[in-house]
């Protein structure tokens, strides 16, 4: 059973099930309507049950091959995912308060943990060499119109 | 006038110093934006644009031009190298193309890349010069039905391309249409899936879900494989390819330079489609079809001449309709019209100089990318070598950066986390993302042809056979479908005999 | 005493000069300002942004930055502009969908009330075309809507989606002679035109910038249009107005500021604006890039903003429009 629940089919059945299911769900806000004059909901919910089916073989495809195939699922690092992702929403929530040059040194100041080979000194002269390389090259040269410092300077 | 009359006037007009270095500034411009995921042609290309306006016409369209097909070379290099591609037009390059980076051929794949893309360019222009307002009458004849059985041979070709099990590439194809089904739909304006946010009425954007899927969640992967990772990077394989290397791959750049050539025509996402297409054709005739996915270098030859050639002829809706056919056109059109020029069919009789020297200028153009782009093969594929403790944080920045500038909203970060979420999930189980992606980018254009087809008919599901183009191309879809499945059934019968 | 007479004149002049100079010069920004445009780059609205931005930028004595914020089809830039810090340093550009937006998006809670008008910068016209070679290319336009009206199965009319602009212009044809069409939506003015050369829609109604080389070409014939004014490309095609059919929604586009923005700032903005539309260089871009060229200043602005509002409120109940999901 152990086998099953860890068996990649049997996973990405549930997670078919889950999304297909979920976006079928859904489309029942939506107009149907018919074959020669669709509604807004005719093509999600078809497609939605086509994925939750899809879903459905393939846990039942996992319990029929259970003892046959150990296709297991190998364990999430929880800690530089985390760290990667973490730094993503960094940027995401410091650049329009704080602007580029800084938002730029907490983005690669939280990835840079995400390695166990991190050196502190390294990250931190990346941090600053990115920041500076970002605003001229992004700012200055292509004039991406990024906030570059806190708001009110 | 005949056509070397004509390129004769191009060449006249394209070769003076002057527009020379426009186009230099042009295509290097280009390259560096297309190198940086998420900043796009259009962005630069506004930006620039009321800079032209002192500029000759000629030179201003010359440099606009340069800056489009510039991006694409500079797309396929950081597709090739860090699985970041920026533009739909550059996801097959990660699939061989990246393949080859990480068995050390990085040099190899950018070579063919380069190599592949100049060929493109060439034929390209050959055929726009030859055959400009012929071509533009093809673009006229493809109406909503004939959009939708394209859409459809374009998710054949998601499934046929997909190195994964054929169930869970149908289910990923199926999710992908889904996610792209996000936003406002036109039929009815309904807002679908957005959860009340504006932000997602107009759609998820192809570059959140590239860079989620692909760029990020590669990151995630590749910190996870902590002592082997990048010995990629200790050898860095010979840089040029050899004779033997260019002949293999040259009949797969001729037949995707042609299929480019004919697709970029179609204003209706031809230019999207010409990658897929060229890569299912390669694989479809390979004698050895196990090793696309793994490094196959037709894999990555025959789509990246194919995506030149098509942004070569998408310049033949504009040029000869007055059409813009995407944002790229849109901004072209803008810089002609400053200049007071009405693009269309009577362009060519009332400014054949323009015409014909942008024309001639794109091969030029092609010419100064190859020259530029060989020397620095060396240069990006010791951006390898750095230590990838430090290239991954400066990678996520980039990301960051691009994410945002697509609408100046940080929405589409927070978006991105999600979709690297579901990219390394999806890896875990074994699920390929490339039909998710393919679909997701295809789903909307699928959905829109087929329900506009359907109420032009008047509800008769038989147009898409009675149009001769639509049902030809919807008899291909079977029978590639067929060819694709077939094998696999049998395949999971004899292990299912094995097993018994 | 003449002299004392002049003298005093000269000074009370000069003080005066210096008065009124000072009023419009009083408010200026101080950094680069963000005009922020409700839609992507390239395209009618960038385009008229980045034309005025150009100029403009002398009179405000500070660059201007496009921003583009396609996002939520220009819903997102309207709340961003709403919500703008009102320090004069950021501009919004709005089109005539700020009035109609709340009787057809779901959320949407901004109306005219919601901002500080500069000034309009332009208005265009939509423009009823068939194809030339199609059934109705050899019609003017009251043969045209009687054949629509005789027709069995209604023409398939190309618009850009349910209540925008195109699709009001159809509502309003409609209504007007009495027919129905076919309504089929098409994502953008350039797949409108395709899609009616590739014959899947017969007609359509473009803004002239959009249809002009098709027409210079011979490919699409311009029937009607629903401006006050005869177009500038095509001063001969009839206006429906002129042949007793009421089809005159306007359409627009303003700058405006936050609704919180003090009296100097506005003033400040108004004056830039009016020197902006009193330059040749803007009316020459708008001529090249086919925009037309009209200004009101910001109290006109209002009443035109009011009056449209008006008119898109009272067709929007008539045609049951609604905020729903359909």
């Amino acid at each position: 059973m152990r086998q099953v629940l860890t068996n990649t089919d049997f996973l990405s059945g549930v997670l078919f099930v889950a999304l297909g299911g979920g976006f079928a769900l859904i489309s029942f806000n939506y107009g149907f309507g018919t074959p020669s004059e669709m509604g807004s909901g005719y093509f999600p919910r078809v497609l939605g049950f086509g994925v939750l089916i899809v879903g459905l073989v393939l846990v039942v495809k996992a319990f029929l091959r259970a003892r046959a195939r150990g296709d297991a699922v190998v364990a999430f690092p929880i800690r530089p995912t985390l760290l990667v992702l973490g730094s993503l929403a960094a940027f995401a929530l410091l650049l329009r308060p704080l602007g580029l040059a800084i938002t730029t040194l907490a983005l690669i100041g939280v990835a840079g943990f995400a390695t166990p080979d991190r050196k502190l000194r390294e990250i931190a002269m990346l941090a600053i060499g990115m920041s500076v390389f970002a605003c001229v090259v992004f700012v200055e040269l292509l004039k991406v119109p990024l906030p570059l410092w806190p708001r009110g300077f | 006038m005949d056509i070397f009359s004509n390129l004769a006037l191009g060449l006249s007009v394209a070769v003076t110093p002057w527009n020379i270095l426009y186009c230099f500034m042009g295509v290097t411009l280009g390259t560096l934006i297309g190198i940086l995921p998420g900043i796009g042609p259009i962005a630069t290309m506004a930006m620039l644009l009321p800079a032209t306006y002192a500029f000759e016409p000629t030179s201003a369209l010359i440099m606009l031009a340069g800056i489009y097909y510039g991006a694409q070379y500079g797309g396929s290099t950081s597709a090739i190298l860090l699985k970041l591609p920026g533009e739909s037009s550059a996801v097959v390059a990660t699939l061989d193309g990246y393949a080859m980076a990480q068995k050390g051929k990085a040099g190899l794949a950018l070579a063919l890349a380069a190599i592949g893309s100049f060929i493109a360019g060439t034929i390209g222009t050959l055929i726009l010069a030859g055959f400009a307002p012929a071509l533009a009458k093809l673009a006229v004849t493809f109406g909503a039905a004939e959009y939708f059985a394209l859409m459809v041979l374009g998710l054949v070709a998601a499934i046929v391309l997909s190195s994964g099990p054929l169930l869970k590439s149908i289910g990923m194809l199926m999710l992908g249409l889904l996610f792209g089904l996000v936003g406002s739909d036109i039929n009815s304006g309904v807002d679908r899936f957005t959860f009340g946010q504006p932000e997602l009425s107009g759609g998820v954007n192809f570059v959140v879900v590239a860079l989620g899927l692909f760029g990020i969640s590669e990151i995630l992967l590749n910190l996870e494989k902590r002592e082997e990772r990048r010995l990629v990077s200790s050898s860095l394989g010979g840089l040029w390819p050899s004779w033997r290397d260019l002949r293999q791959a040259l009949p797969a750049m001729l037949r995707g330079s042609g299929l480019g050539a004919v697709l970029g025509i179609l204003p209706g996402g031809g230019v999207t489609m010409s990658s897929f297409a060229s890569y299912t054709l390669e694989k479809r005739i390979s004698k050895h079809p196990e090793q696309f996915g793994h490094g196959a270098p037709q894999g990555l030859a025959g789509p990246e001449s194919a995506n030149n050639a098509a942004a070569q002829t998408s310049f033949v809706p504009l040029l000869t309709l007055g059409i813009p056919s995407n944002g790229v056109m849109a901004m072209m059109m803008s810089a002609m019209l400053i200049h007071n020029i009405q693009p269309g069919p009577q362009i060519i009789t009332n400014s054949p100089d323009l015409f014909w020297g942008l024309i001639v200028s794109m091969w030029i153009g092609n010419l100064i990318l190859v020259v530029l782009n060989l020397p620095l093969i060396g240069m990006w594929v010791k951006l390898l070598t750095i230590p990838y403790r430090l290239l991954f944080p400066a990678i996520l920045l980039f990301c960051c950066i691009g994410l945002y500038s697509v609408q100046n909203s940080v929405f589409d970060v927070y978006l991105a986390i999600g979709f690297a979420v579901l990219g390394y999930v999806f890896i875990k189980l074994k699920c390929d993302p490339v039909p998710f992606l393919l679909a997701f980018i295809l789903g909307p254009m699928l959905e829109e042809n087929f329900r506009r087809a359907m109420l032009v008919a008047r509800g008769d599901a038989g147009v898409f056979l009675t149009r001769p183009i639509s049902a030809t191309m919807l008899a291909v879809a079977l029978a590639l479908l067929c060819f694709a499945v077939i094998p696999q059934i049998r395949k999971s019968r004899k292990v299912a005999f094995q097993e018994d | 005493m003449t002299k004392i007479m002049i003298a005093c004149t000269a000074v009370t002049l000069s003080f005066a000069a210096l008065l009124s100079s000072a009023s419009a010069q009083d408010w200026r920004p101080s950094r680069a300002v963000d005009l922020i445009v409700p839609s992507g780059a390239g395209g009618g609205h960038d385009n008229n942004a980045r034309i005025l931005a150009s100029v403009m930028e002398k009179y405000a004595g500070q660059p201007i930055n496009v921003i583009n914020q396609p996002a939520g089809a220009g819903v997102v830039a309207y709340n961003e502009m709403r919500n703008a810090e009102p320090d004069g340093q950021t501009v919004g550009q709005v089109s005539v969908s700020i009035v109609s937006d709340q009787f057809r998006i779901e959320g949407v809670d901004y109306n005219k009330d919601s901002y500080a008008y500069i000034g309009q910068i332009s208005a265009d016209q939509n423009v009823l075309v068939v194809t030339a070679d199609g059934p109705y290319g050899d019609m003017d336009i009251t043969q045209f809507l009687a054949a629509a009206k005789d027709a069995a199965d209604p023409i398939a009319f190309g618009v850009s989606g349910n209540w925008t602009n195109h699709d009001y212009t159809r509502y309003q044809i409609e209504q007007a002679a009495d027919v129905s069409f076919l309504r089929v939506p098409i994502k953008g003015g350039a797949q409108i035109v395709l899609s009616m050369l590739s014959g899947d829609v017969q007609v359509g109604a473009l803004y002239p910038s959009e249809i002009k080389s098709q027409v210079d070409a011979g490919a699409l014939k311009p029937l009607a249009h629903n401006g006050t004014e005869p177009l500038a490309a095509w001063p001969d095609v009839p206006s429906f107005t002129s042949l007793g059919l009421p089809v005159n929604l306007a359409i627009w586009r303003a700058l405006v500021l936050p609704k919180e923005t003090p009296e100097d700032i506005r003033a400040g903005w108004e004056s830039i604006l009016e020197q902006t539309m009193n330059d040749p260089a803007v009316k020459e871009g708008y001529a090249t890039a086919g925009i037309g060229y009209a200004y009101l200043n910001s109290t006109d602005t209002v009443a035109l903003v009011d009056e449209a509002e008006t008119a898109y409120r009272t067709i929007s109940e008539e045609a049951g429009v609604t905020r729903e999901a359909q």
